[in-house]
């Protein structure tokens, strides 16, 4: 007769090999007999079938078509034409809808173009349009025709009030209310760590059945192999958004304009500088802004060696906008996942100087390893439906109500809690706490310059020949008078001043100018208008643009 | 080196698998050693030194205590001044400098503030602790001189412990040093719980609740509600951070064979301020009693003078978390907390109140909420350094707030609740059905089987539930 515990065991084998079999199968079983049968019943519903594998598609501002982060990335490095189609479901109504794309493309309704993008309309101005559509079935399709690779296209809607899109795997289905649909499109989702879980479970069972052990040892048997099955996805970062580096874009486009000055910075560069304007006050001499907002000292170092140098372009100076001692203070906007995104962007894979001056350490095979470990794991879209569905979770305790209305209401408070926590009120704190955790004081510059991406950036560009000047811009200056440096502050610039000098490197200082008086600033330290301070800079750095 | 990082999760296995391979104890303890100083020196090798120094100065002065019986007062306060020279120096300099610059200042005199460049020695603040108490516990006779210097040097060093306690005593932990470890599957097995449930709290727990809680404090202008629900977080994530830590530790030593006291015991289960300071980082709390409260009188002299021991010791343990004025303030203000319980206890047993009987839960609960806000206060000050701020936001009312302000606050604290659910499950299944069977943190071994269940949740739930920005041990700090 079999002994009590080893029924159990043998039961608990059987669930979880049947466990592992129904969640290996798990999005087609749902799709098959959950999701198709009640799509056909769903009138409000939405239906979108994409003629590839199921992917992300968000546009700032607009609810997307699908969960998840990524755009659609067709990714290849070479000259290609996508076409994409998709059904669209809506009820009757006026619908907004943004198209944003890499290179040419064209947004198709019912066999119609409705939006067009060119090059040089960009992702930042994407193109919108309000359509009538009449309750009904519509095709959408995409054409996509990129010269260059790494093309990619993102396209959005904004939904009528009293309706929400839910989308699913595969074949994507969109109820307009909340429900079992939900359940079911997350038990989809964590499909593949249910496989995981179940297979480690059954090989567990099978050695506590196989290994003629006591209780004791078989417990211990079953933990390690749980342990090895799960514990390499520990080793796991997070990783973002997956963003395709955009190095051979602008590397082309840099080529093509051959811009005379270039100019590297964040949003403090973006909002000063108008190149078409500067171009004509420079007589027509092109110029170019490679911008990286929020991006510091170490994105311009990025920006610099793998953005401008490998465009084997020679302008005749390279300017770098910066502001207040953030040139010595490497690790600052290197971590968290908007700029992990960025640094993905912005340059080709781990670059080792940037990994020993922003996080003090070295490349390794640790990065390989973690990249092959996630691709083993899966993890990264689990993580991010899990997450999101515990901040529903938490909005739901706030604003509980399965209808439309409450809803609506529960979307509203967390654009509220968005623009709480943006920029604008927490910057300002979060670089004071950020420059307090930064052990070296960074207003003492020749204790940090060593440690700085500044000598690297000097570095490169005397072994490019690309002649660098730095400039500082004013922050935002008090609303009665002049800005003006406190004497740490002067110590400091004098210091970087004389460095600057030592390596034959430029620098112009804005603070204190008497023609940037608040009037001037929008949010924070930006200038309301690059228009007004285009002329500002030409006319006192005329000298560095000969 | 830090237990949330890649490098222990491989120096952990390799330390494991050679260590038990070693013939002999006296091996098994050099190579303990080595590792233990490897661990420290991974960040800085100085820091390998610096505990060397420590080590062989309170080695020396057990030794010297036996040797020279009637100098042994004199020995002591050489080793005394030395520890707490060391932490000093390290730890307090520039805090003294620029207190004493400030004061100057305000007097109108200027004077010339010397920079002390001073890295803080990871761990500095444990280790000193725990030698110190050695060469206390010698002077008291209450153990012996250790004469191995090898062994010595492993009870002040070993790794799990080094960085951020559990502070052990020589009565604990010298014996599992002198004596050869044994190793059982149960023990293994518990080991292993203890770590999955400590990267658990760490990676989910602390490291979400801590997101919460730096996008709130980061806020220019925080309203009332937003404050008090990072306050909420904060308090979440200082007990899963610093718990996890202990349990790492824990788990760690308990696959080399050895076993480090419980740091914790679900604190914010609490029913007073005293209670929550015999829950909450208890090898410190029990420290202190021992080697400040007791010697200075205790509770056994006049009220005035037990109420100043308190004081001292409150704001002592203040002060060892950090040299700044919010740490001193928040031992303080515990300080005052456990004596405001003092009085109100005799105030209560002088009153003719009835019996409370039935009433009796809601009294419980209500003292826990008391107990829980109150200690939650206290956070606030533990997390705002800088005093000027700290005082702005403890004078918001409820009605500095935005208008979205309660909703969003409410979002943020549902949100830091739902993370913290294993943390609050934990601590009721304890409160309800462990306690009772006398369990501790094990599990009774007819669920045994259960355990691997739990692990493999907890780690699923590490898998995909991990913070995207990993932050380092906030006890790391002190």
């Amino acid at each position: 007769m079999m002994a009590k515990r080893h029924r159990i065991a043998l039961l608990v084998l059987v669930a979880a090999l049947a466990g592992l079999l129904v969640s290996l199968n798990l999005a087609a079983l749902v799709n098959r007999l959950v999701i198709a049968p009640r799509a056909v019943r769903a009138q409000q519903g939405w239906r979108v079938c994409f003629s590839g594998p199921a992917r992300s598609l968000p546009v700032d501002g607009y609810t997307a078509f699908l969960e998840g982060g990524s755009r659609v990335g067709l990714n290849p490095d070479f000259h290609h034409v996508v076409a994409w189609s998709a059904w669209f479901v809506p009820e009757t109504g006026q619908y907004k809808m943004g198209f944003a794309a890499d290179g040419t493309a064209d947004l198709w309704l019912d066999g119609r173009p409705v939006i067009r993008v060119r090059p040089g309309t960009g992702s930042r101005h994407a193109p919108e349009r309000w359509l009538a559509l009449r309750r009904g079935v519509h095709l959408l399709r995409v054409e996509l025709d990129s010269t260059s690779g790494g093309g990619e296209f993102s396209i959005g809607v904004r939904i009528p009030p009293l309706m929400r899109m839910k989308h699913l795997e595969g074949d994507m289905v969109a109820m307009p209310r909340l429900g079992s649909l939900d359940t079911w499109w997350w038990i989809m989702r964590l499909a593949r760590p249910m496989a995981l879980f179940s297979g480690a479970l059954a090989m567990s069972v099978l050695l506590y059945l196989l290994l003629p052990l006591t209780l004791a040892h078989r417990s211990l048997a079953v933990s390690v192999t749980v342990l090895l099955a799960l514990a390499p996805s520990l080793l796991i970062p997070d990783m973002g958004r997956r963003e395709p580096y955009i190095g051979p874009m602008v590397h082309r486009e840099l080529a093509r304009r051959q811009p005379q000055f270039v100019f590297i910075g964040n949003s403090m560069l973006w909002s000063r500088i108008d190149d078409n304007l500067l171009s004509r006050l420079l007589g027509g001499v092109p110029t170019y802004s490679i911008v990286n907002f929020g991006g510091l000292s170490a994105i311009h170092y990025l920006a610099l060696k793998y953005l401008l140098i490998p465009s084997n372009i020679h302008p005749r100076r390279v300017f770098i906008f910066f502001r207040g001692t953030t040139l010595v203070q490497p690790s600052m906007r290197t971590t968290g996942p908007y700029y992990e995104a960025l640094i993905r962007r912005i340059s080709p894979g781990p670059d080792a100087e940037f990994e020993r001056l922003a996080h003090g350490r070295r490349v390794s095979v640790a990065s390989g390893l973690r990249l092959a470990l996630n691709r083993l794991f899966a993890v990264q879209g689990n993580r991010r439906s899990v997450r999101d569905a515990l901040g529903q979770a938490a909005l739901f305790m706030v604003v509980p109500g399965l209808d439309n209305e409450h809803a609506k209401e529960r979307q509203q408070l967390l654009a509220r809690v968005n623009e709480r926590f943006g920029l604008k009120n927490v910057g300002a704190a979060m670089d004071q706490e950020s420059m307090r955790s930064n052990a070296r004081d960074p207003l003492d510059f020749r204790s940090a310059v060593n440690d700085s991406f500044l000598p690297a950036i000097i570095r490169l560009a005397r072994e490019h020949d690309l002649p660098l000047a730095f400039i500082r811009v004013q922050e935002r200056p008090p609303a009665d008078g002049l800005m003006q440096d406190t004497p740490e502050m002067q110590r400091f610039m004098a210091d970087l001043r004389s460095y600057l000098e030592q390596n034959n490197v430029a620098l112009y200082d804005f603070t204190g100018d008497p023609e940037l008086p608040l009037a001037m600033y929008g949010q924070g330290d930006h200038i309301r208008e690059p228009k007004e301070y285009t002329p500002i800079f030409f006319k006192r750095v005329r000298t560095l643009l000969q | 080196m830090s237990f949330n990082s890649i490098p222990y999760l491989l120096f952990l296995p390799m330390v494991f698998a050679v260590y038990w391979l070693l013939p002999t104890r006296m091996w098994q303890n050099v190579f303990l050693l080595a590792a233990s100083y490897f661990f420290l020196g991974f960040v800085q090798p100085w820091f390998a030194l610096l505990i060397l120094a420590v080590s062989s100065v309170n080695y020396l002065a057990g030794l010297a205590m036996q040797r020279w019986p009637r100098q042994k007062r004199l020995v002591l306060v050489s080793a005394l001044v030395f520890c707490l020279g060391v932490l000093g120096y390290f730890k307090y300099a520039n805090f003294f400098l620029d207190n004493v610059a400030a004061l100057f200042a305000a007097l109108g005199l200027t004077t010339f503030r010397p920079s002390l460049a001073v890295i803080l020695p990871v761990g500095i603040s444990f280790y000193t602790f725990q030698a110190l108490a050695y060469s206390v516990d010698v002077y008291r006779k209450r153990t012996e001189p250790q004469r191995n210097f090898i062994d010595f040097c492993l009870f002040i060093s070993f790794f799990p412990q080094l960085v951020a306690g559990p502070i052990e005593r020589s009565g604990d932990l010298m014996p599992q040093v002198e004596n050869r470890r044994r190793v059982t599957p149960a023990r293994i097995n518990h080991g292993l719980m203890l770590l999955c449930w400590g990267f658990f709290k760490k990676m989910v727990i602390a490291d979400n609740t801590g997101l919460i809680a730096y996008k709130v404090f980061s806020l220019t202008d925080p309203g009332f509600y937003l404050v008090w629900t990072g306050v909420f977080a904060f308090a979440i994530q200082i007990l899963a951070d610093f718990w996890a830590y202990t349990d790492i530790a824990r788990g760690s030593a308990l696959l080399l064979g050895f076993r480090l006291s419980r740091n914790f015991d679900h604190p914010y289960f609490a029913t007073s301020p005293a209670d929550f300071w015999r829950r909450w980082h208890m090898s410190l709390s029990y420290w202190l009693r021992d080697y400040v409260y007791i010697p200075l009188g205790g509770s056994r002299v006049g009220s005035a003078r037990a109420a100043g021991n308190i004081m001292i010791t409150f704001l002592l343990s203040g002060l060892w978390h950090g040299a700044s004025w919010n740490f001193v303030l928040w031992g303080g203000y515990h300080g005052l907390l456990v004596l405001g319980q003092r009085g109100l206890r005799k105030l209560v047993r002088r009153l003719p109140l009835p019996d409370p009987g039935r009433l009796r839960p809601g009294v419980q609960g209500a003292k826990w909420l008391v107990t829980f806000v109150l200690v939650c206060i206290g956070w606030l000050m533990f997390r705002v350094t800088d005093t000027d701020r700290l005082f702005g936001l403890l004078h918001l009312a409820p009605w500095h707030a935005g208008p979205d302000e309660a909703g969003i606050a409410a979002y943020l604290f549902f949100l830091s609740l739902l993370y913290s659910l294993p943390i609050w499950l934990h601590g009721l299944a304890h409160l309800r059905w462990m306690r009772h069977h006398r369990l501790g943190d094990a599990l009774p071994d007819r669920l045994l089987m259960a355990r691997p269940l739990l692990m493999g949740l907890l780690l699923l739930g590490i898998l995909v539930l991990r913070s995207p920005e990993p932050s380092t041990f906030i006890y790391f700090q002190f």
